[in-house]
């Protein structure tokens, strides 16, 4: 399996404290990776410089083989799309509007939408549910809908990667099965790569057939769900004991959450 | 006769005045610093207003000029003596420091603040308003009374007088001149009804094209559609040689004024018709001369 | 089937510049004297008298492609500042360019002094100077490579209040006809148009029109920083340089308005939103629109300050707050009650 996204010796410090030493993280075409790990472990910052919002002070980060440095942001935007946590929106615009935006990488200075564009937009927004919506103001829409709408301005930008960041953090339940049944259907139907870094453990158990948990800005364990999803893991990354189950949907690990330990969190 | 148009009391003289004897009827009730007796012969007088330094140095009292204004320049012995600071916002402490037996102001916006401190503090204090031509011929004889020289006083108030008279006789038979006073170019300034010029003007044998009162900002649309026929142009600095041609350039580029067509733009030193003090009487017969040139000398 | 936003756009702007030319006819007919639309024939055929001629050709003609221009350039910076600070509260002046232009035209008043023709071109040239000043100065909140716009908003105000205080320091200390002459500037008014050569006129034009054209250029990219900067660079936008390119553009086009103008204000706030109101949020279209509708609005207004109190004439600034502001309250207001 070809690697989408390699991080080489990736080494990052926010003004001084550092976080990422020389990180070795390589993502294949077609997975579905989620990326665990308490506050503070890293899991944004995975992501900014994943899309080259942040550069590393050492190592590379590769996009399909050629490092993030020497692609401009249009070519990288072509490629990789992300669902950020939240979206604060400065201005009144439609859901069309802003799902067209997703086109942007793909069109010319002043973005005037062609057939081709509209298309897109309009599958796009029918993958997410959102089509009805496509004359509403962003304002008026709920938490889900919106959310939905920025996934759907993800796809609009047709990546081969996409990532999310905690995108069901502000989600009422049915919205985040609803989030995860998709995410699920454009990775196994369009074989998007996605990556979905999330506090939600269990249903990104369920979804992903990989996750890297990441700890103090290091892996301490990546694979399969079962695998990593351990008592002994869970306890020294969250400083917490769990009880390991069975997801009566996926049979996969399900973690229930007990009490946390004496110790301070690590 | 008296002068024709009597001058606009201004509100803010008589808000301004209106206080000071607020403050003279609180201060004699409280007990203040002691005010000193009024001599009838002042030695240390303190002028904070260019119109009452001319007067005083017209009336020959020149010598007894302790403290002027930086904006005091005529005569040009007036410029020697100690300065207090600006007409609109003059120092209580350099009025002070010069130990004045008499301070003479004429009420204008800004100083207000600094006359009542100066009267606060005990000394002699006359508001004597020298803004329009009667306050001109009062404040003659006002000062000249404060400092012990009434008959003298009333020597140059009735020369100037007669000087003024004399020259709205001989205009009364002439043609009268559609005139402009302006006082400023950038922004355009002119004088309107209630001024000193203006009054001054239509003396001289003139009609203000300004269709205002006291000193508007105006339209160049109006100006032209007035057509003056002579437009008056205070000196607007002194100091700057090249200023005069600035004026006319102005003026220059509009052609269709008659004024302009005939040449009439005529810059000269505006303190004289500015000020109400003695050289009111000059002033206007420099308009009269420069309204109508061929009739009078 | 074309583009919607380019179906939308045309029938708006048509209309707009059908607006743009009927005040500017309006303008040219009313004043305080007597010269109307009927003095036009006379004035083409050459049989007009040189009082009507000088009226309808030297004033007029000249403040209404003044006020038309400043109008639309501040109106067009308006829309490029509310974009790049997300805020719409945002107006030309808000990160000082216009302090700086202010207090280059003060320094020059104070120094050089009034001359009247000598400084038709200097104050300008001093103000500009003084825009261009700040615009490097602003460069500072310019951290690692990354600018905040709130860091680029509070840099701003800083400059903005030392601004402040040195102009009000200049003008207290100067003489009387400077502090006039400085006051009025600040103010706001088109009176300078009169005396201007033609060739400054057609000068400021072509400035203002490639520095808006050039704008639009970036309306696009505009749109895609409504959602913050880092979602901008998720869609490919080098965010950095589309905000610094569009701070640059807008100052510049403000800088040359209000060095011959001076500081009239309201435009640069009102004409955005109302716009917006109206035309919605996508810059491709809004910043043309509210450029379009600037410039009507400032003609009217101008010719509002100039006749009104004849034979005085008022700042045009105090015409835009005093009809912009309760206008604008009114649409800002029913626009809640709809929503």
């Amino acid at each position: 399996m070809a690697a989408i996204l390699q991080f080489d010796r990736v080494s990052f410090a926010y003004r001084g404290a550092p976080l990422f030493a020389g990180l070795d993280l390589s993502v294949g075409e077609g997975e579905m990776a989620a990326v665990l790990g308490p506050n503070g472990s890293g899991k944004t910052t995975l992501v900014r410089l994943a899309v080259g919002h942040l550069e590393p002070s050492s190592g590379s980060v590769t996009l399909r083989g050629t490092r993030l440095a020497d692609l401009s942001p249009r070519e990288r935007a072509r490629t990789i799309s992300v669902v950020p946590q939240e979206s604060r929106l400065a201005f009144d615009f439609r859901v069309r509007e802003i799902v067209l935006m997703g086109r942007a990488p793909h069109q010319g200075v002043l973005g005037i939408d062609g057939e081709e564009d509209r298309a897109i937009a309009l599958e796009a927004m029918e993958q997410t549910g959102v089509a009805h919506l496509a004359e509403r103001r962003f304002h008026e829409l709920s938490g889900g809908e919106r959310q939905r709408v920025v996934i759907a301005r993800a796809l609009a930008q047709r990546p081969r990667l996409l990532l999310l960041d905690e995108p069901t953090a502000f989600l009422d339940l049915k919205h985040r099965l609803a989030v995860y049944a998709l995410l699920t259907r454009l990775n196994r139907d369009l074989g998007i790569t996605v990556v979905v870094v999330s506090h939600d453990i269990n249903l990104a158990a369920r979804h992903c057939d990989r996750v890297v948990l990441l700890h103090r800005g290091a892996v301490a364990a990546d694979g399969p769900p079962d695998e990593v999803l351990t008592a002994a893991h869970l306890r020294s990354v969250y400083a917490v004991d769990v009880d390991i189950r069975r997801d009566a949907v996926s049979g996969r690990t399900y973690v229930f959450p007990l009490n946390p330990t004496d110790e301070s969190p690590s | 006769m008296r002068g024709t148009g009597t001058g606009m009391i201004s509100r803010s003289k008589v808000a301004w005045s209106v206080a000071v004897l607020c403050l003279a009827i609180v201060t004699a009730c409280e007990p203040g610093p002691a005010v000193p007796e009024p001599t009838t012969t002042p030695a240390r007088i303190v002028s904070m207003a260019p119109s009452l330094t001319e007067i005083l140095f017209a009336l020959g009292l020149g010598d007894r000029v302790v403290g002027v204004t930086s904006y005091c320049d005529y005569p040009p012995e007036a410029r020697e003596r100690a300065q207090i600071g600006g007409f609109v916002n003059p120092s209580v402490e350099a009025v002070l420091a010069l130990e004045p037996d008499l301070v003479i102001v004429s009420p204008a916006a800004g100083n207000r603040d600094a006359a009542l401190a100066v009267r606060g503090a005990g000394v002699r204090l006359e508001v004597v308003p020298a803004e329009t031509l009667d306050d001109t011929f009062d404040a003659i004889r006002t000062v000249a009374e404060l400092c012990g020289v009434p008959e003298r006083g009333e020597e140059l108030a009735d020369s100037l007088r007669q000087r003024i008279d004399l020259v709205a006789e001989r205009v009364a038979e002439l043609p009268r001149v559609r005139a402009l006073y302006c006082i400023q170019i950038d922004p355009l300034i002119a004088a309107g009804r209630g001024t000193l010029p203006a009054e001054l003007m239509e003396l001289a044998g003139g009609i203000n094209v300004v269709d205002g009162d006291r000193y508007p900002r105006i339209g160049i649309e109006s100006v032209l559609a007035e057509s003056p026929e002579i437009i008056l142009q205070s000196r607007m600095d002194a100091s700057d040689p090249g200023a005069d041609q600035a004026s006319i350039d102005y003026w220059s580029q509009w052609t269709s004024l008659p004024a302009v067509r005939d040449g009439r733009v005529i810059v000269f030193d505006g303190t004289t018709s500015l000020r109400a003090g003695p050289r009111v009487a000059e002033a206007v017969e420099f308009i009269a001369r420069s309204l109508h040139p061929e009739e009078l000398e | 089937m074309t583009s919607p936003v380019l179906k939308r756009s045309v029938p708006v702007l048509a209309g707009l510049v059908v607006v743009l030319v009927a005040c500017a006819w309006l303008s040219l007919g009313v004043g305080p004297s007597g010269a109307t639309w009927s003095d036009v024939p006379d004035l083409l055929s050459g049989t007009a008298d040189p009082t009507t001629r000088d009226i309808l050709l030297r004033v007029r003609l000249p403040r209404l492609i003044l006020a038309a221009l400043v109008g639309a350039a501040l109106s067009g910076a308006g829309v490029v500042f509310q974009a790049v600070l997300r805020n719409p509260l945002a107006d030309p002046y808000i990160l000082g360019v216009s302090g700086g232009a202010a207090l280059g035209a003060v320094l020059f008043t104070s120094v050089v002094g009034n001359a009247a023709l000598g400084s038709a071109l200097g104050r300008p040239g001093a103000a500009f100077g003084g825009a261009l000043a700040t615009l490097f100065l602003l460069s500072l909140a310019r951290v690692r490579g990354h600018t905040e716009p709130t860091v680029l908003l509070l840099v701003g105000v800083v400059l903005n209040a030392f601004y402040s205080a040195v102009i009000l320091f200049l003008l207290t200390a100067g003489d009387a006809s400077r502090f006039r002459g400085a006051l009025f500037y600040l103010v706001g008014s088109m009176a300078s148009a009169s005396s201007l050569p033609w060739s400054v006129l057609v000068s400021i034009a072509a400035f203002v029109a490639v520095g808006l054209g050039l704008l639009l250029i970036v309306s696009h990219r505009l749109n895609l920083l409504a959602f913050g900067e880092e979602v901008a660079g998720h869609l490919g936008v080098d965010s950095e340089k589309t905000v610094w390119g569009a701070v640059a553009g807008a100052s510049l086009i403000t800088a040359a308005a209000v060095a011959f103008t001076g500081l009239v204000g309201f435009v640069g706030l009102i004409v955005p939103h109302l716009v917006r109101t109206l035309a919605g949020p996508d810059h491709r279209l809004l910043l043309p629109a509210s450029a379009l509708g600037g410039a009507s609005f400032l003609v009217l207004a101008d010719t509002v300050a100039r006749t009104v109190v004849a034979p005085g004439e008022m700042p045009v600034g105090v015409v835009t707050a005093l009809v912009g502001g309760p206008f604008f309250l009114f649409l800002f207001l029913k626009h809640l009650r709809e929503r």
